[in-house]
């Protein structure tokens, strides 16, 4: 990561009581975000990715956890409070652009600036008219939305969210309603604001688009699937990498433990998330010999998960510090594997690299 | 206030051009209103005071047959009058073009020194030349000749002078004769001498000191002072300290219009808090965008507060000039029925502080609510899409009960119910209008209903007054003697005072003595009976002697002196209605004539004629006084039944009128909240007219369920509109009944004020909803459905 620490959240978990019962959005969500990131947080409809989007702009407030921007506890700041503050630092760009349809273009951009009391009326103006030309939208500054194409509308609501300079932007959607050359130059203008010291974080079920910013946080069944899980399988889809995060069990090992016996039944499918361990094949005449070192986002145990049979090595962790991984039962993965080819094939692959059928 | 934001509320007017100029109408109503009403009292205010001052209002008025002029040092002197003047006031009658008006003829030795009840110059000469006369200048239409023309005086010494009209004065002592229908004119004492009148004065004015109890003592003393000189006083008159003779009427049209305010401003703030809650509910999202972009709660409540000022203010330029005209227009209009000239117009501080109070605050404190539900809703309730929470079905109940209903009816009336607060409040629009509609028509019911009984008081067709007491006998031969008369009886009228038991004296009142049993004579009673043979001492006093003797009531034994002779005790049995104007009181002919040491003596008859109509009735009337006068009776007066009963519905009229004009008026302020109200219904509906024309719904489909949510709004309030119209009317007419008359109006609920304001009710919801609806069916569905 560049920079410091922007975004911080810390168990985070929120539940809804609805007249069918309760629900749990978010589960015990932990992450990090740091300055000059472009964040892409995807997960199909319902996973939560926008309810952890408003507890970073303060839109909504976890049950329970913990939410830092700027270093500001935003959990902790009371409704007066937070919409100032998610003026001055928080730029937001709806996906349905939402700007106020009775008043212009122009009007809209210094809307945030008169509620922030930044820049003095004069300097508010010259201001907007100057983000609304980097946008391109010069000439329509004294349109009203309704004059302007659904692109242009977006664009002007960028514009909008820069208005008080926050450090961090937060769009949800922001190309879901259009097409694909206004959603390139979007995206173009994104990256550009980040290499300009902005933050910027984009909701997006569109993994195209993800794969554009510098990360991307995957959001499923209301968890955040971990980074190493997600390089690991991915070549899953959204809904594969819910299914395997949903039955995911993190384990830890100590420095030299066995985490798989070579000869044993094969049960569970390995991800390292922390440390390095060792691949180790018995010799005829006895004693072990390493014949290959893994570590943090790699696999192992997919060969007898896949060929049958008991496990062709053993793996132990590495002697210098504990490993954690995060194992997945074998039903899963073979359903995983039944469901998704392009992820049998990658693992078929990396499998026939380590030890030819 | 900083101007994107302002340019965001001018931008939010704009675009609902219609409910911008309906609120702004309906709070420029309600203030106007409230402007009106003070604005009319204070210059109706400024106009009784220089009235006051210009008419040097009698703090008493004594009238006996006759006052002798040497008595008046001797009046002066009595404690507590400061000044005293005789004037001689003599019936007579005027006949032209076949129609005979009562003329009061007053004879002022000198034009120039009147002090008490004065009158002014409006016209032609001053003072009248010998043999001319002055008239008042309200009478000079009934009158029927200009100034220089002749007319022809019935006087009670049987002559029938011609007399040129010379010109016209302003009295404000005496009803215009457009109210009392009674002319009146003024000669020099001269002249009335020249007239064939050579009697003495016969009216004493009292200018006193102080309040009502000081004028009633300074009147008993000069009373005293009269009777120990041989003088009988037979009426005193004790009004209020300078209360105008019309305060009563205007007392009532200032309450009426203070009611019609107060229901104007309520309809007004009905209609902002709906619309401040529907702009609200309609920028759910805009109000979430604004807190995510900054803006605070306090900010956000400042945006639809200001919205609610600029209707208010636009509401005030509307209201402020409209009220100044309307205010003068009813002044004026008003004070020339009652023969005033308004006061200098200039709408009082006070005045504009009222309305501007009420234009400002009025919408600010209605649009509070809405602004705070602003303030307090959070982003994520105002646009963020969690997916879970469902919205509870609130019309689960009805639909259940309405299964068998078109489904164009149960959306009108589901939709109807959805806004609860919004339905409430278009309810109470039309509960509220409704019944003071329905109230101010029964009102008007009730006035008539009233007058029609008091008609019934009289069971005699010609009524005459006598300018002294004449053996009854040969009154009621005389009579009888005309063609066209079938029953006649003679009425003695006696003044009597009522020694009150703190020791204080009463003013004279007119005692009426009629035989008992009497078909001619049928008061309405209020309270008690009426009276009895065998009864002895008793009497009926009308409610007008209430004004004075507070808390008197059947069974009270009072001790009254008659013809200031020593007072008795006598029993009040009952309390009648007023019918007449002024404190009367009925006793037993024989035994007030006995009170009175004046046996067989009347000096009023009444007849029944063989034809009852107007015209009837006024031929025989004429014929029977001119018997009357070449018998030689001096006939003060002449009146028919019919005459009367005109004259009380054409005075009645003007307040029906006014009644009527209100109840027009709520009929607009509560169409002003219900049309605002609908279209706002039907703009939130729009999203919902998209999708019934999506799933195929003809435009009269979609027509269909709007304007049934107006008819069942309509509906409701009419219903609930109906029982409470029952109070509201019962309230006024009390009132205004008690104000006109001194008692409750008969009550006649208006079936048919009701059965109108529903015809109002549906018009106004029909044409409120049909409008809009018609606009709904014109979209595209790709218009209606288009995300915002």
């Amino acid at each position: 990561m560049d920079g410091g620490l922007l975004i911080r959240l810390d168990g985070v978990v929120k539940r809804y009581d609805t007249p069918a019962g309760s629900l749990t959005a978010l589960r015990d969500v932990s992450l990090e975000i740091g300055e000059r990131e472009f964040v892409s947080v995807i997960g199909k409809s319902g996973s939560g990715k926008t309810t952890l989007v408003n507890m970073i702009t303060g839109i909504d407030r976890p049950s329970s956890g913990g939410v830092w921007v700027h270093g500001t506890p935003v959990h902790e700041l009371s409704e007066g409070a937070i919409a100032p503050w998610r003026g001055r630092t928080i730029g937001v760009v709806f996906q349905f652009f939402q700007l106020l349809p009775t008043i212009s273009l122009l009007d809209n951009v210094v809307l945030p600036m008169e509620f922030g009391r930044v820049w003095t009326p004069r300097e508010r103006r010259a201001r907007a008219l100057g983000l609304l030309d980097r946008v391109g939208l010069a000439d329509r500054a004294h349109k009203l939305p309704a004059a302007v194409s659904g692109g242009e509308q977006q664009r002007a609501a960028i514009a909008r969210a820069l208005a008080t300079d926050p450090p961090l932007l937060v769009a949800d959607e922001p190309t879901g309603n259009l097409d694909s050359a206004n959603a390139e130059s979007m995206i173009e203008l994104f990256e550009q604001l980040v290499t300009e010291g902005k933050t910027i974080m984009i909701v997006t079920h569109d993994n195209d688009l993800a794969a554009r910013g510098t990360r991307t946080v995957v959001v499923a069944d209301g968890m955040v699937v971990n980074e190493y899980v997600r390089r690991a399988l991915s070549k899953l889809d959204l809904d594969q990498l819910g299914l395997a995060a949903s039955h995911l069990r993190s384990e830890t090992y100590p420095p030299g433990s066995v985490v798989i016996r070579q000869g044993d039944p094969a049960h569970d499918f390995y991800i390292i998330t922390e440390g390095v361990v060792e691949v180790l094949l018995r010799q005829p005449g006895g004693g072990e010999l390493v014949v290959n070192r893994l570590g943090r986002g790699e696999y192992f145990g997919e060969i007898a998960l896949l060929r049958g049979g008991t496990r062709r090595n053993t793996v132990r962790a590495g002697p210098d510090a504990q490993v954690e991984v995060m194992a997945l039962d074998r039903e899963t993965f073979d359903r995983l594997m039944r469901e998704s080819e392009p992820a049998r094939r990658e693992l078929r692959r990396v499998a026939e690299a380590r030890v030819p059928a | 206030m900083a101007s994107a934001r302002l340019r965001k509320i001018a931008g939010d007017l704009r675009a609902s051009r219609t409910r911008t100029v309906l609120v702004t109408l309906s709070i420029a109503t309600g203030v106007a209103a409230v402007g009106i009403v003070a604005g009319a009292r204070s210059l109706m205010l400024r106009t009784l005071d220089a009235s006051r001052a210009q008419g040097a209002f009698p703090s008493a008025t004594l009238l006996a047959d006759s006052i002798p002029s040497r008595l008046l040092p001797a009046v002066r002197r009595v404690p507590g009058v400061d000044d005293a003047e005789l004037r001689r006031a003599v019936g007579t009658r005027v006949v032209e073009r076949g129609v005979s008006h009562d003329l009061t003829l007053f004879a002022v030795s000198d034009f120039d020194r009147v002090r008490i009840a004065r009158f002014q110059h409006a016209a032609g000469a001053w003072p009248p030349p010998p043999g001319t006369m002055l008239v008042e200048r309200s009478s000079l239409g009934t009158l029927g000749v200009a100034v220089g023309g002749s007319v022809r005086l019935g006087m009670p010494s049987d002559g029938q002078p011609s007399v040129r009209v010379a010109g016209t004065v302003h009295d404000v002592n005496v009803p215009s004769t457009r109210v009392s229908d009674v002319l009146y004119g003024y000669v020099t004492s001269e002249t009335l001498r020249r007239l064939g009148d050579r009697n003495e004065a016969n009216q004493l004015y009292l200018k006193v000191a102080g309040n009502r109890r000081a004028a009633e003592r300074a009147a008993a003393g000069v009373r005293n002072l009269l009777t120990e000189h041989g003088v009988v006083v037979t009426q005193t008159i004790v009004p209020e300290t300078g209360r105008f003779w019309a305060a009563d009427p205007v007392d009532s049209m200032v309450l009426l219009l203070s009611v019609m305010a107060v229901v104007c401003l309520f309809v007004s703030a009905f209609l902002v808090v709906n619309v401040s809650s529907a702009l609200v509910t309609q920028q759910r999202r805009q109000i979430g965008v604004m807190k995510a972009i900054g803006a605070s709660g306090r900010g956000t409540a400042g945006l639809y507060l200001a919205t609610a000022s600029i209707f208010g203010f636009a509401a005030l330029v509307i209201a402020i000039p409209l009220a100044a005209l309307l205010a003068l227009v009813l002044v004026e209009n008003s004070a020339g029925v009652i023969n005033l000239d308004p006061a200098s117009f200039s709408f009082p501080p006070d005045v504009l502080l009222i309305q501007i109070g009420a234009g400002l605050a009025l919408p600010l404190l209605a649009a509070l609510g809405p602004a705070v539900v602003a303030s307090r809703m959070t982003v994520r309730e105002a646009i963020a899409d969690l997916g879970c929470g469902v919205e509870v079905s609130s019309g689960g109940f009805l639909a259940k009960r309405t299964a068998r209903l078109p489904v164009a009816v149960r959306l009108a009336v589901t939709n109807t119910l959805r806004r609860r607060w919004r339905l409430v409040l278009t309810t109470a629009t039309l509960v509220l209008g409704g019944a003071v509609f329905v109230g101010v028509l029964s009102v008007r019911s009730s006035m008539q209903r009233t007058l029609d009984e008091a008609a019934t008081y009289r069971g005699y067709d010609v009524d005459v007054t006598l300018d002294r007491a004449y053996p009854r006998g040969a009154l009621e031969r005389a009579a009888k003697g005309v063609r066209g008369i079938t029953r006649a009886q003679a009425w003695s009228v006696q003044g009597v005072h009522r020694l009150r038991p703190d020791g204080s004296e009463s003013e004279t009142f007119a005692a009426v003595g009629t035989p008992v049993g009497s078909s001619l004579l049928r008061p309405l009673l209020v309270r008690g009976r009426w009276l009895r043979t065998g009864d002895g001492r008793a009497v009926v006093v009308n409610t007008d002697v209430l004004d004075s003797e507070h808390g008197l009531a059947p069974g009270d034994r009072i001790r009254l002196a008659v013809n200031g002779r020593p007072p008795s005790s006598w029993r009040v049995v009952g309390i009648a209605r007023r019918i007449v104007a002024g404190p009367v009181v009925y006793a037993d002919r024989a035994t007030l004539a006995r009170a009175a040491g004046a046996p067989s003596l009347a000096r009023r008859l009444v007849a029944v004629t063989s034809d009852h109509t107007g015209k009837g009735q006024a031929e025989i009337a004429n014929e029977l006084a001119d018997r009357l006068t070449h018998a030689g009776f001096a006939v003060d007066s002449v009146e028919t039944s019919a005459a009367l009963g005109a004259l009380d519905r054409k005075n009645f009229a003007i307040i029906t009128t006014f009644l009527i004009a209100m109840a027009a008026l709520l009929a607009v302020v509560g169409g002003l909240g219900l049309a605002g109200m609908l279209s706002l219904n039907v703009l939130e509906h729009s999203r919902e007219i998209g999708v019934l024309r999506a799933v195929g719904a003809r435009d009269r489909d979609v027509m269909r369920v709007i304007l049934g949510e107006g008819l069942f709004v309509a509906a409701v309030g009419w219903a609930l509109a109906a029982p409470l119209g029952v109070l509201v009317g019962k309230g006024l007419s009390d009132v205004v009944g008690r104000l006109f008359l001194g008692a409750p109006l008969v009550y006649s609920y208006s079936e048919g004020g009701l059965l109108l304001w529903l015809g109002l009710a549906i018009v106004l919801a029909v044409a409120a909803s049909a409008v809009p609806a018609y606009r709904a069916t014109r979209l595209t569905v790709r218009d209606i459905l288009a995300y915002e």
